[in-house]
């Protein structure tokens, strides 16, 4: 077959294992940031002496377990995490609503199709946009969710080049690679962020008993939801950009069929861009959009939708329509006529 | 000169090993992708089984076909216990044909098609058919992948030495009178 996915295992199998030894020395560094900040009227020469101390390697030692912690819960949980923020729904086998079964139905011939050894779980989001994607840190536990309306749009054969295009992720392990980085990277910034509104919300009650102590808790969260993010950020490094490439590709191989994913890419796309405010709106009012948007099928970003807090915005992580279609070999033309 | 001899002997012995060890592994997954037709083969009997007690209320259709059905399975079965490949692809290739026969025909019954439990059944029908072509798929490039390297030079010349255990798959296919039918195929209105 014309597409090496074996070779995109093999090089996401050494990814995983840079991202997670980045990403413990990435947190051992910032306990070390954290010592450093507790001891500020030190000198540059004395930094070696004051990480000697004992209670500096206690706080560096402390980061590093939080970050085994972090890489532990996204291997055994980070396909779930990912569902976070929305209410989603299982789909099963002896679901009695059409839909849903066909969907089932699809991702099992998918699965055989693509010599898959586990049925990956199936989830439908109650959200407002058109979007799917795959996750988990392992065949066992991936998972595949699509957004309600894009379940209802699409027809079979779109439906099942979209599942295609996922298993194919889930076969080439780019889910794990971006599970990884999207959980270790979002999960910190979710626990930060709850702090950071309790800190902000909570604020006045506590304002009266002791104002220092709680001023000093506010500014080590306020300074944390700041460079934790853009610290992990480039972590979406270690994402390969042909990735899409090579899971579209996948679902060719699999269907036999480009012109059934093309269709599906472009409603979506179309989607995205005639009802962009209601779609921008939605993506914005779903929580903990970050610990997804790296795995998307269609990213937002491609419909003009931005979304400056989220961190994986900042970086092109998909490639455009325009270069995917090409490369299905369909030609697309944006409608004229699309205002 | 004896080390020289020695240390070439250890690369053609390394060098069959490795060669041995792929041809395993690719013939496994190729016979694996061969378990996975049978399962696919059997569920699709059981969907054929529920459909046609289903449709009985309303077409007469069924007797000739359920007979067809059942005496092409047992076709089908005892080729497979006689190893014979070729007449069981082509026992399972006719019981595919009745599939999409059944739903053509039931697009001729309005009441037939707006019945839930069968409508139900027409996606069983339609996902079982996919999903037995993905699996013959799945087989073929298995076997074209197996195929392929026994046949690709040097591993061609050293194939013989492993005895008869590496023997070429046979592809999933149609008749050949069968495939020159359907391409000369013309809708007639």
């Amino acid at each position: 077959m014309a597409v090496d996915w074996r070779a995109q295992i093999r090089s996401n199998q050494n990814r995983t294992y840079c991202i997670i030894a980045s990403f413990l020395v990435l947190y051992g560094l910032l306990g070390a940031l954290v010592a450093l900040f507790m001891n500020p009227s030190v000198s540059v020469h004395r930094w070696g002496d004051v990480l000697a101390q004992r209670r500096s390697l206690e706080i560096i030692l402390i980061f590093t377990v939080v970050g085994i912690i972090i890489t532990i819960v996204s291997v055994f949980f980070g396909g779930r995490l990912s569902l976070s923020g929305s209410s989603s729904q299982q789909v099963s086998s002896n679901d009695s609503e059409p839909k849903l079964k066909q969907l089932y139905n699809i991702v099992e011939e998918m699965k055989i199709a693509s010599g898959l050894n586990y049925m990956p779980k199936i989830y439908v989001l109650d959200v407002g946009y058109l979007n799917a994607f795959a996750s988990g840190y392992s065949e066992k536990n991936a998972l595949v969710a699509i957004t309600k309306p894009l379940l209802n749009v699409l027809t079979r054969d779109e439906l099942q080049a979209v599942m295609a295009h996922e298993l194919s992720h889930i076969r080439n392990q780019d889910t794990r690679v971006l599970t990884l980085v999207s959980v270790m990277a979002g999960l910190i910034v979710m626990v930060v962020d709850t702090l950071f509104r309790g800190v902000l919300y909570g604020g006045n009650s506590r304002s009266n008993k002791s104002k220092g102590g709680a001023n000093a808790l506010i500014l080590v969260v306020v300074l944390l939801r700041i460079i934790l993010p853009i610290l992990t950020a480039f972590m979406v490094m270690y994402v390969s950009r042909r990735r899409e490439f090579l899971a579209d590709a996948g679902c060719v191989s699999l269907t036999r069929d480009n012109e059934s994913l093309a269709n599906a890419l472009i409603k979506i796309h179309q989607y995205h861009v005639t009802n962009k405010e209601e779609v921008a709106a939605s993506y914005k009012d779903t929580p903990h959009e970050g610990l997804r948007s790296l795995s998307y099928i269609y990213s937002p970003l491609a419909g003009k939708i931005k979304n400056r807090l989220n961190i994986n915005d900042w970086f092109a992580t998909h490639p455009s329509l325009e270069q995917r279609l090409e490369a299905l070999g369909v030609a697309y033309k944006e409608k004229p006529d699309h205002k | 000169m004896f080390e020289f001899l020695s240390i070439f002997l250890v690369v053609v012995i390394v060098y069959l090993i490795f060669v041995y060890n792929s041809l395993v592994s690719l013939r496994e997954s190729v016979r694996n992708d061969l378990k996975q037709i049978d399962i696919q083969l059997d569920r699709r009997y059981k969907v054929f089984e529920s459909l046609i007690s289903a449709v009985k209320k309303y077409m007469d259709y069924e007797k000739t076909v359920l007979k067809d059905v059942v005496s092409l399975r047992s076709q089908a079965q005892s080729a497979k216990e006689s190893g014979d490949q070729s007449s069981r692809i082509a026992a399972e290739n006719a019981i595919s044909k009745i599939a999409s026969g059944i739903n053509v025909m039931m697009e001729a019954y309005p009441d037939l098609k707006a019945n839930q439990n069968v409508m139900q059944l027409q996606e069983e029908i339609v996902s079982t058919e996919n999903k037995l072509a993905f699996a013959k798929q799945s087989y073929n490039d298995g076997t074209e992948r197996f195929n392929a390297k026994i046949l690709r030079f040097p591993i061609n010349m050293i194939v013989g030495l492993f005895g008869d255990q590496f023997k070429s798959f046979v592809y999933w296919q149609l008749e050949e009178g069968d495939s020159k039918k359907k391409d000369e195929y013309m809708a007639k209105l």
